[in-house]
């Protein structure tokens, strides 16, 4: 692992975008985390169908990105398929992000970013 | 490549085709680690689906049986939730692991009965470490999120509940430190890949 220490000294928690059953199942493993208030922030993101792309790209980013304590993001992956380009285009260590199937979408290995990385490779 | 431009000797060539030899047996060796890493992060994602499925399905016995006809989810969760299973980053192979902190309390605690017991032993982060005392001080042991839907839960929702944590705990930080490792290794693969070509 090339990455310094400070990239990931701090980082201790899982985050989580997923559907309401994938959410609870995880919660009821112990990862949901709420940060200390004034500025309480979950690590975890309940997604519907009337949750707006946008929404779920700013907790993508906010979990990738703004904060510094998110070792691992795992994203159902009809969610990843909404915001495909962002997690596809997303090339850090630190957070891992990883596909999950859900309760009513079956993981399927053609639609992970993993896998298209592994044709990119071979493909060139 | 300095040699490489030194057309007077037949040293030049020679070492050429070594280094020619030995980036090819390079990138060689990095396509089967980078293979053999696929192969694990397949049957890795596999254990991931049949933990996940099970535990979808326990949840969703535990809801079709819940008297009250209310849902299992993040209505009935605690909105001060902290974290009982936490990840540790290391930099080696594999480099994340998850660790349990409810179960390794319980045994820590019948084993020592010692309370300041912190989750994270061969890292102490500050922030971190004092929010577990904290909770520790508070409460005595970190809360099991079970606990958020009432004393007497279903079976299938703490069947649900073994099954997601199986995952969280063995499969989630295997992937993540494979698909990291694949990561790195791609990019070698790319160097090693260039400067084949420039050697050509």
């Amino acid at each position: 692992m090339a990455a310094p220490p400070s990239a990931y000294k701090d980082r201790h928690f899982l985050a989580v975008i997923g559907d309401e059953d994938s959410c609870t199942g995880l919660l009821l493993a112990g990862i949901g985390h709420v940060t200390q208030p004034p500025d309480a922030q979950k690590n975890f993101l309940v997604v519907d169908d009337k949750t707006e792309t946008s929404t779920i790209e700013q907790a993508f980013d906010n979990f990738t990105q703004k904060r510094k304590d998110i070792a691992i993001l795992l994203i159902n992956q009809h969610i990843a398929e909404k915001i495909r380009s962002r997690v596809d285009t997303y090339t850090e260590a630190f957070p891992a992000v990883l596909e999950i199937p859900s309760k009513d979408h079956p993981y399927d290995p053609e639609k992970d970013s993993v896998l298209r990385r592994v044709r990119r490779l071979f493909g060139e | 490549m300095a040699e490489a431009h030194e057309p007077t000797t037949t040293l030049p060539a020679s070492t050429l085709l070594e280094s020619k030899q030995a980036l090819t047996r390079s990138l060689d060796n990095l396509l089967q680690r980078y293979l053999s890493l696929l192969d694990q992060h397949q049957k890795l994602q596999q254990d991931l689906n049949n933990h996940l499925s099970n535990g979808y399905l326990s949840l969703a016995q535990a809801n079709f049986s819940n008297p009250n006809r209310i849902r299992y989810g993040q209505d009935c969760c605690d909105d001060r939730m902290q974290a009982s299973t936490i990840v540790s980053v290391k930099d080696a192979s594999p480099s994340f692991s998850v660790l349990d902190s409810v179960a390794e309390y319980r045994t820590l605690a019948s084993e020592t009965n010692d309370l300041k017991f912190g989750p994270l032993p061969e890292k102490h982060a500050d922030g971190h470490e004092s929010t577990f005392e904290e909770k520790d001080k508070a409460s005595g042991t970190p809360i099991d999120p079970l606990k958020w839907f009432g004393i007497l839960v279903p079976p299938a929702l703490r069947a649900s509940q073994n099954n997601f944590k199986s995952a969280v705990i063995d499969v989630v930080p295997a992937l993540a430190s494979v698909s990291n490792e694949m990561k790195g290794l791609e990019i070698e693969v790319r160097r090693t890949r260039k400067r084949l070509k420039k050697a050509n």
